[in-house]
């Protein structure tokens, strides 16, 4: 029986992760990891909350960063972890969770998957 | 279907115990009479090492990763410096599995200003949970 194989397409990879989509969605992520961000900086003058913002970068791929560039902006995260809190706005990959078919067969799937399959049936 | 009830456990209890554990157990000048905990006491301590969980998602039905803030503090720089690189071989040797899985840095020692000289270094940490069945 033949085998399949599969190859990568370096080119297409590359156009993917710089994708107008791709950004778009970077984007939409990151807003509300900016909005957890300010809500949770300290304030003593405002300078540290008023300097977080968004960035777009490029690394060789779409990248969107939130950032602050005020002066004290490493003492505030060493102090209080700001910005690193606010990271988990970001959601990511529904996690994969552990799951047996009716017929016993062991599967990978998300919460949104298997409530799916199983919808009308409990 | 029921998935299973898994606790995770408390990060910051795990990791200062094990620093506190791990920094006794050296022979180094700059590892002796070091306070580890999550807040730093009035007065400070000469020496001092704080873990703080700054959030991280849960992995899937077993894993979570846990992002840890870790701050030193030490009399002169060169202290706090070696105490910071101890500290943070210390982490990286720290997975066996029973929770700490796996350690990652995310940001190595940086200087932080402030009245006694200061490092900050951030790691992310895959941790095993326990079935509560």
């Amino acid at each position: 029986m033949a085998k399949a194989k599969v190859v990568l397409s370096r080119a297409g990879m590359k156009a993917l992760l710089n994708d107008p989509g791709v950004r778009a969605d970077l984007t939409r992520r990151m807003a509300p990891v900016l909005a957890a961000a300010q809500s949770g900086a300290p304030v003593v003058s405002g300078d540290y909350k008023a300097s977080i913002h968004l960035v777009q970068a490029s690394t060789g791929r779409a990248v969107v960063r939130v950032v602050s560039d005020s002066p004290y902006a490493m003492s505030v995260e060493a102090s209080t972890g700001n910005l690193a809190r606010a990271l988990d706005g970001a959601g990511g990959a529904a996690p994969l969770l552990n799951y047996t078919t009716k017929s016993g067969k062991k599967r990978k799937a998300t919460q949104a998957q298997i409530s799916n399959w199983t919808r009308g049936k409990r | 279907m029921t998935l299973p009830l898994v606790i995770f456990p408390d990060v910051e209890l795990t990791v200062t115990t094990y620093l506190r554990a791990a920094l006794a157990a050296r022979s180094e000048a700059y590892t002796t009479g070091v306070k580890v905990g999550v807040n730093v006491p009035n007065p400070r301590p000469v020496r001092l090492v704080t873990v703080r969980r700054d959030g991280g998602p849960r992995l899937d039905v077993a894993r979570e990763s846990a992002r840890i803030g870790v701050n030193v503090w030490a009399a002169t720089d060169q202290d706090a410096a070696d105490l910071a690189r101890m500290v943070r071989a210390l982490l990286w040797s720290a997975p066996n599995g029973a929770p700490i899985c796996k350690v990652t840095e995310l940001s190595g020692p940086s200087p932080i200003p402030d009245d006694v000289p200061r490092l900050y270094m951030t790691f992310e940490l895959v941790v095993r949970g326990s079935d509560l069945a």
